[in-house]
């Protein structure tokens, strides 16, 4: 059983072996045996033809002279013996009826002389070259019995002379030795006759045979040609396809093909070996170039921490200056100050645009995609973008549809796109209208939204739009003198747009201002991220004195300090850790109602803290907030963070997610005021701060509402009909109860002195309106610090 | 019949002489003519016989129809009392019309019993046609046959 089942194995090994023989002849050795074996057939066939036909030739000239003529010879001979024998014949006869002498001796010359003749022609045939063996005995004995012949034939006609009886009787003699040698002559003439035909035949054969070895040969040459050329093309053909298929696959990018054939040793097993060598250098090279943007890509977020972490300190250190210098009125240090910031603020800018462009160069760039509503994002830019827009005297006009619904896309690029289009368009147009259009459109089997930025300005060239979306590159060079910026905004929003499936198209004339226009697919389905991460608000954090507690764990204090000063001044209860194991373990300690996390820490870092947290049962509802530099949003995401904020820190961004994942901070604001859209206006703008609004049109619809629910502040409009500011602060000072709480005075009049007398103690800050964003946010801003400095107080009390 | 009639008729008559008035010779005086050839052989020698046996004037050896002939043992023709044109022929191949080889069988009797009788035809001399004969042949010598036959 055994043995039966390895001699099945051994076999195919042996034919593999055959076959494996036959591979490794090179294909020159190949080609050359397959003409080889062609050249062969051929030559055996034209050799044969060739013996053949020469054969035959000579065969035909024997049969056609030779042989003719031989037997011709013969058949003389023949003839003449027998003519001969008549002659005899009639000699006797004649001598027996008594014909005359002269007659008689006539006749026996001539016998005389053809005895002669043919004794002649008899020796020559005997002196023939072209006799076989048996033809010259035959013959010798043919000349001994015509010897006899002769002699008989000479008595009978001497005899026949004087006895005629006697003649006659030696003619039965004559005749039958005469019978003899023309017997013997006839059998010559039939033996060559047969010859002939035997050569005929012979010939006749050998043509038959010839037909069909010429016929075999070139059928059976040709057959083994195509058989060895099938089998050599086959050897080559199939190595060569996947070779092919290799080359195919290696220009695609992968390195690690088994390539067959290696073993051969011929001119395929010499290139598979050679293309192997190739992939061995490919995979080096790309191993090299890994490593090496690997070394780049580490080199440029630690540059970028490096970079980022300092001037985020300035930046952060010079704002809280900036803010305190303002809040104090220390006016002297505004402007400078505010310098400080514009040119902190423009070199982050450019860091950002540099970093943005390597990353994109590097095709590092992270998308993250997520369903947003388009209203609330163009809603939101133009907020931005709106006192830039004012500086230049810019009317901003915004078409969007409230009902253009969601989009999915990477919101913050979008963002940072559309910013870009806008803050450009503001810059490049003086006391001019730039639109911002946002619209779906149906174009090429596909849904986009498109947001055009229409600007007056100053337009462009054909030319200079040629440039346009270059890096490094402004309309005019001049231009970035003037206008600033790095030129690099315009490249890097197009090459976000084209990340995200889109692209960036512009119109323009010069003098009559340009068109940008942003292209985005409003579904791009790249992988399924999640719409957004489910928080757990917190509800026991959410109302009460008790300020909801937030974790901010980053080991740079300068970045913590800015972090925990901004969060108390919004009015959050702040813990700290400076490190990964500290921030664990005042997590599992302290439960907080969010964490604020940075990623590059020493000890551990933030990934590690986040996986921890989100690990632990009793801690995964805490909602951790990425607060770092580097941008790996997906990650972030995949690890369950509830955002990710890419420093320097967008302090809006912060408290709007705080506020979402904590619930409100603040609490009820009471706003008297007799204009009606003045209240609405400001209720818009503390709202988003996520405070409660209370409104009242004059002072005693105040004091009414004071009477029966407190607010946490109130704001107040000092121009009123039934009661003014002035008088509802008399009122208010009255009740003790109510002293705790913080007013804020809006107003458009110019304060006189004896106005300010009359407002002092007890109004917290008084602001006063300008133009309607700075105000509003300054109002925003101011009830962030009193509750700050409640909280503050509370909490010290509380300690 | 004739023949049956002649021999009686020859051997009532005419047997002692050589010149008896029969017209054809009998197997006798043939008998006698071979013995005369003998004699004269052993007396006078070969070449004496077969001279005075070719010679037609020598009367013995010539009687009618009667005649010696002698050949050696190969069947050459040495001597002939009518023929003379076969003298010094071979005729150890002749044959008679009925395809008879005389000159073979008459070596055969001469080299065998060493005389006796054998029939064939022969022309006859007086006639010169060819007719049934009947020969007595002996040995003559060592190298020879001699014979004298009869015509019927």
């Amino acid at each position: 059983m055994s043995q039966h089942s390895a001699s099945e194995i051994r076999k195919p090994a042996a034919d593999r072996l055959l076959f494996g023989r036959f591979q490794h002849l090179s294909i020159r050795i190949k080609a050359s045996a397959a003409s080889a074996v062609l050249l062969l057939c051929l030559l055996a066939v034209g050799v044969n033809a060739y013996l053949t036909s020469t054969q035959s030739a000579a065969g035909l000239r024997m049969l056609s002279q030779d042989l003719v003529a031989k037997q011709q010879a013969f058949s003389d001979v023949s003839d003449g013996a027998v003519a001969l024998h008549m002659k005899i014949f009639r000699y006797v006869s004649w001598a027996s009826n008594g014909v005359g002498e002269t007659l008689m001796s006539s006749l026996r010359d001539e016998i005389d002389h053809d005895l002669d003749t043919l004794s002649g022609r008899i020796g020559g045939l005997a002196l023939r070259s072209d006799l076989s063996t048996e033809e010259e005995t035959a013959l010798q004995q043919l000349l001994t019995k015509w010897q006899d012949c002769k002699s008989k034939a000479r008595d009978t006609i001497e005899v026949g002379r004087t006895d005629a009886a006697m003649a006659t009787m030696l003619l039965g003699e004559t005749d039958d030795s005469f019978k003899a040698v023309d017997s013997d002559l006839k059998r010559m003439v039939l033996a060559i006759t047969a010859d002939g035909n035997r050569l005929s035949n012979e010939l006749y054969t050998g043509a038959q045979w010839n037909k069909l070895v010429i016929v075999i040969g070139t059928v059976a040459g040709f057959v083994v040609s195509v058989l060895i050329a099938l089998a050599v093309g086959a050897s080559i053909v199939r190595p060569i396809r996947s070779i092919t298929d290799v080359m195919r696959r290696l220009s695609s990018g992968e390195t690690d093909i088994e390539i067959g054939d290696r073993e051969r040793r011929d001119e395929i097993g010499t290139m598979v070996e050679a293309i192997d060598v190739f992939q061995r250098n490919i995979r080096a090279a790309r191993d090299a170039a890994d490593e090496a943007s690997r070394t780049k890509s580490s080199f440029l977020a630690n540059m970028s921490h490096e970079l980022r972490t300092p001037l985020n300190a300035i930046i952060g250190v010079t704002e809280m200056l900036h803010e305190d210098a303002r809040d104090f009125g220390r006016e002297d240090e505004l402007e400078p100050l505010g310098r400080v910031l514009r040119a902190a603020r423009h070199l982050l800018a450019l860091i950002n645009d540099i970093l943005d462009l390597s990353k994109i160069e590097a095709n590092k760039m992270e998308v993250h995609l997520e369903r947003f509503q388009i209203a609330e994002l163009v809603g939101d830019v133009v907020k931005t973008i709106e006192p830039l827009a004012a500086e230049n005297g810019n009317q901003l006009v915004v078409n969007c549809d409230a009902g253009i619904g969601f989009m999915r896309s990477d919101q913050m690029r979008v963002r940072q796109a559309l910013l870009n289009l806008l803050s450009n368009a503001v810059k490049f147009t003086d006391k001019g209208t730039v639109a911002i259009t946002a619209e779906q459109r149906y174009e090429r089997s596909k849904t986009w939204i498109t947001f055009a930025v229409a600007d007056t300005g100053i337009g462009m060239t054909a030319d200079q739009m040629g440039k346009l979306f270059r890096d490094f590159s402004q309309a005019d060079a001049s231009t970035t003198r003037k206008y600033g910026g790095t030129g690099l905004g315009l490249a890097i929003s197009r090459r976000f747009c084209q990340s995200l499936g889109g692209d960036i198209t512009v119109e323009s004339e010069p003098g009559r201002g340009s068109t940008f226009t942003i292209w985005l697919p409003k579904d791009e389905d790249s992988g399924e991220q999640p719409e957004s991460v489910p928080v757990m608000p917190i509800a026991a954090a959410a109302s009460g004195p008790d300020a909801p507690l937030v974790l901010v764990i980053d080991d740079d204090p300068t970045a913590r300090d800015l972090v925990v000063r901004f969060l108390e001044r919004e009015g959050f209860a702040v813990a700290e850790a400076d490190g990964g194991l500290e921030g664990l373990r005042l997590t599992r300690e302290l439960f907080p109602a969010a964490v604020t996390l940075d990623i590059m820490m020493p000890d551990i870092d933030g990934w590690t803290v986040l996986a921890a947290i989100k690990g632990d049962p009793a801690l995964a509802g805490i909602p951790v907030i990425l607060l770092t530099i580097v941008d790996e949003r997906n990650r972030g995401y995949a690890l369950g963070a509830a955002d990710y904020l890419i420093k320097p820190l967008d302090r809006d961004r912060l408290m709007e997610l705080l506020r979402r994942v904590c619930g409100s901070t603040t609490g009820h604001v009471l706003i008297v005021d007799d204009d009606e859209m003045n209240r609405r206006q400001m209720r818009s703008a503390v709202e988003q701060d996520g405070w409660g609004v209370i409104e009242a049109e004059n002072g005693q619809v105040a004091l009414a509402s004071l009477a029966s629910a407190l607010p946490q502040a109130i704001v107040l409009d000092l121009m009123m009909p039934e009661m003014d500011g002035f008088e509802f602060l008399s009122e208010f000072r009255r009740h003790a109860e109510w002293h705790e709480l913080p007013i804020l005075v809006v107003t458009a009049r110019d304060l006189t002195a004896e106005d300010r007398a009359r407002l002092n103690g007890g109004v917290e800050r008084i602001i006063q309106k300008t133009e309607r964003v700075e105000t509003l946010q300054e109002l925003r801003r101011a009830l962030a610090g009193c509750m700050r400095r409640r909280r503050g107080g509370k909490a010290a009390e509380r300690l | 019949m004739r023949s049956i009639v002649l021999l009686i008729v020859a051997l009532v008559i005419g047997a002692p002489s050589a010149n008896a008035g029969a017209e054809f010779g009998t197997k006798d005086e043939a008998v006698a003519m071979v013995h005369r050839v003998q004699e004269m052989f052993n007396k006078d020698g070969v070449d004496a016989t077969f001279k005075a046996i070719n010679d037609p004037s020598v009367k013995e050896f010539r009687d009618r129809d009667l005649y010696p002939f002698v050949y050696d043992m190969t069947g050459r023709c040495v001597a002939h009392g009518a023929r003379p044109a076969l003298i010094g022929k071979n005729l150890i191949d002749i044959k008679d019309q009925d395809g008879k080889f005389i000159v073979r069988e008459a070596i055969a009797l001469a080299n065998g019993p060493g005389h006796g009788w054998f029939d064939y035809k022969w022309p006859n001399p007086i006639t010169n046609k060819i007719e049934d004969k009947t020969s007595y042949v002996e040995k003559l010598g060592d190298n020879y046959f001699v014979g004298v036959g009869v015509y019927r």
